[in-house]
């Protein structure tokens, strides 16, 4: 469990504070996202997560760990995997299979362990056929493909992404989507991501919202999209298939409430076709 | 005035056994005052192409020139960069929006004033941000800043390079707004993005890039009905169209209510105007 207290952040030389009185706890296992205008302290938040930030007053302990301890930063940092937006920024070896093995040979594992561990790896993320490919000459999905993998085979409790998908063409966003996704269901580690596309908030279980440094939102996407004037204010959107469903009942075709993606919308507006076709029958 | 790019091919890493073409032999050309959008997978050749355009890049092969003006191409064309955050060295917004103008001689006192009314039409408060440090921003305050940056320059093209990545939707909208003044004022706009729904409200024209050739050139109207084209390119049309599209094979007999509601859109007012 990760647990942010009572947490304040003011950048050096900033009138305003970044974070202001932000609480709340992360579970082990949980799927989580975090909204927000820019700048109002998203990624600033994914930061004291791992200790990459230290809070300027309040405290943030991963499973029973301050992260203002500089003892205890390391085991942190290996409990707390860490994806930067741009994949570019953070791959370094000159193999895939070499970048997986990167963080591993830092926490001093054996080989054979090691190599297990890259193969199970591999085949998680789909990169079999990767493996002896430079990183740097990857399309954009692979590289962060490769990013989460090599974070991944530290075998973390927590992994944080920051705008994983932002940079990413549509082929991409899907590949990353889907790991994200399949983290999500499996409860070995929990994933905490940040994002501003109103589909990806969409599809989280508990989404986070932050106004100008304070958590102003905890819940689940069906409830904060209900609100038009919160998500105003908060500079968010309705997902695309919301708002579409939207103006297609105010034009009368009939989209039950529930729809929140394209493919549902697509079902729910086809739906209504094989249903005519059978009174016609 | 004109950009125009004739057989331009562009080698990376030439001679070496990962040598491979960016661009591959591509022609065309862009008038001030039109708005193209460039779109195609990653690695399809779209950032080359906007360096050759914006005389960044010198082509392995062909040529780019400016036509219908004195002057170099490159004072013609302001290019931003995907990655701001790598662009940036001065000590506060105001200095790095600064730079080019003093670069380009404009008188001191009239500095504040180009800056201010560049960061103000870039979607930047200026008098909560001239005195920050550039580095200190957000993401989305830095993509910002690197757009005022090229305000301030006032050239007659203007290149952008995924100017929504990691904006957030109100940022996206204000961008909006930005680039369709721009259009008004006669300014010429070329996007690379993978956002098509931003293309769809901004520009007349799209060219499609795979493999660093040209494989549609059209309206986005039309490239975005065209479902195997998106298809085999993964590319992700505006929603609307995805949807109308998805129906084509789920139920044929909705389609046409579909397109009626749904795809005479919005904002479209300039894009038609735009396009030559």
């Amino acid at each position: 469990m990760i647990e942010v207290q009572d947490v304040c952040l003011t950048y050096q030389g900033a009138e305003a504070p970044a974070l202001s009185d932000v609480n709340l706890t992360v579970q082990s296992g949980e799927s989580v996202a975090i909204a927000g205008a820019s700048g109002s302290g998203k990624t600033t938040l994914l930061r004291l997560l791992n200790g990459l930030r230290l809070p300027t007053s309040g405290r943030v302990v991963v499973d029973g760990m301050d992260t203002a301890n500089e003892q205890q930063v390391w085991e942190i940092r290996r409990r707390v995997g860490y994806i930067f937006q741009n994949p570019d920024n953070q791959l370094v070896s000159t193999t895939v299979e070499r970048e997986i093995a990167f963080g591993m040979e830092n926490l001093g594992l054996d080989r054979t362990e090691m190599r297990e561990r890259i193969e199970d790896t591999l085949s998680r993320l789909s990169l079999e056929s990767l493996r002896d490919r430079p990183p740097h000459h990857l399309s954009g999905g692979e590289k962060q493909r490769v990013a989460v993998a090599a974070v991944l085979a530290m075998q973390p409790a927590y992994l944080l992404l920051d705008e994983p998908t932002s940079l990413l063409d549509a082929l991409g966003r899907r590949e990353v989507w889907s790991i994200i996704a399949g983290l999500a269901e499996d409860s070995s580690c929990a994933v905490v991501h940040v994002t501003q596309f109103p589909e990806e908030v969409a599809l989280a279980k508990r989404v986070l919202v932050l106004e100008a440094g304070r958590l102003v939102f905890d819940g689940c996407p069906l409830d904060l999209f209900g609100s038009a004037s919160d998500l105003r204010r908060w500079g968010l959107m309705r997902p695309p298939a919301m708002a579409i469903a939207d103006k297609l009942r105010a034009d009368g075709i009939a989209v039950p409430e529930s729809v929140a993606t394209l493919d549902e919308l697509a079902l729910a507006v086809s739906g209504d076709d094989d249903r005519e076709r059978g009174a016609s029958a | 005035m004109r950009i125009i790019v004739r057989d331009v091919n562009v080698l990376y890493e030439r001679g070496l056994p990962d040598e491979r073409a960016a661009v591959n032999g591509i022609t065309l050309s862009v008038d001030q005052g039109e708005s193209v959008a460039i779109a195609g997978p990653t690695g399809s050749g779209k950032t080359s192409l906007l360096e050759v355009m914006a005389g960044l890049v010198k082509p392995t092969s062909g040529t780019v020139a400016l036509e219908g003006a004195d002057g170099a191409l490159r004072s013609a064309v302001g290019l931003v960069y995907q990655f701001p955050e790598l662009q940036f060295f001065e000590e506060s917004v105001l200095d790095e929006v600064a730079f080019g103008l003093r670069h380009q001689g404009v008188a001191e006192e009239e500095i504040p004033g180009i800056v201010g009314r560049a960061l103000e039409r870039a979607g930047l408060d200026p008098d909560l941000f001239l005195g920050r440090s550039p580095l200190s921003l957000s993401a989305g305050e830095k993509r910002r800043a690197a757009l005022a940056c090229m305000i301030a320059l006032d050239r007659p093209f203007l290149l952008l390079d995924e100017p929504s990545a990691g904006l957030d939707p109100a940022m996206r909208e204000r961008l909006v707004e930005f680039m369709l003044s721009m259009l008004e004022e006669g300014q010429g706009l070329v996007l690379v993005t993978h956002d098509l729904d931003l293309a769809d409200r901004v520009v007349g024209r799209m060219i499609v890039l795979s493999e660093g050739r040209i494989v549609a050139d059209a309206t986005p109207d039309s490239i975005f009905r065209d479902a195997a084209l998106l298809e085999r390119l993964s590319l992700d049309p505006p929603p609307k169209y995805w949807l109308v599209n998805r129906l084509k094979s789920l139920a044929e007999s909705k389609v046409p209510e579909l397109e009626r509601l749904l795809l005479p859109s919005i904002g479209r007012h300039l894009a038609d105007a735009g396009h030559r």
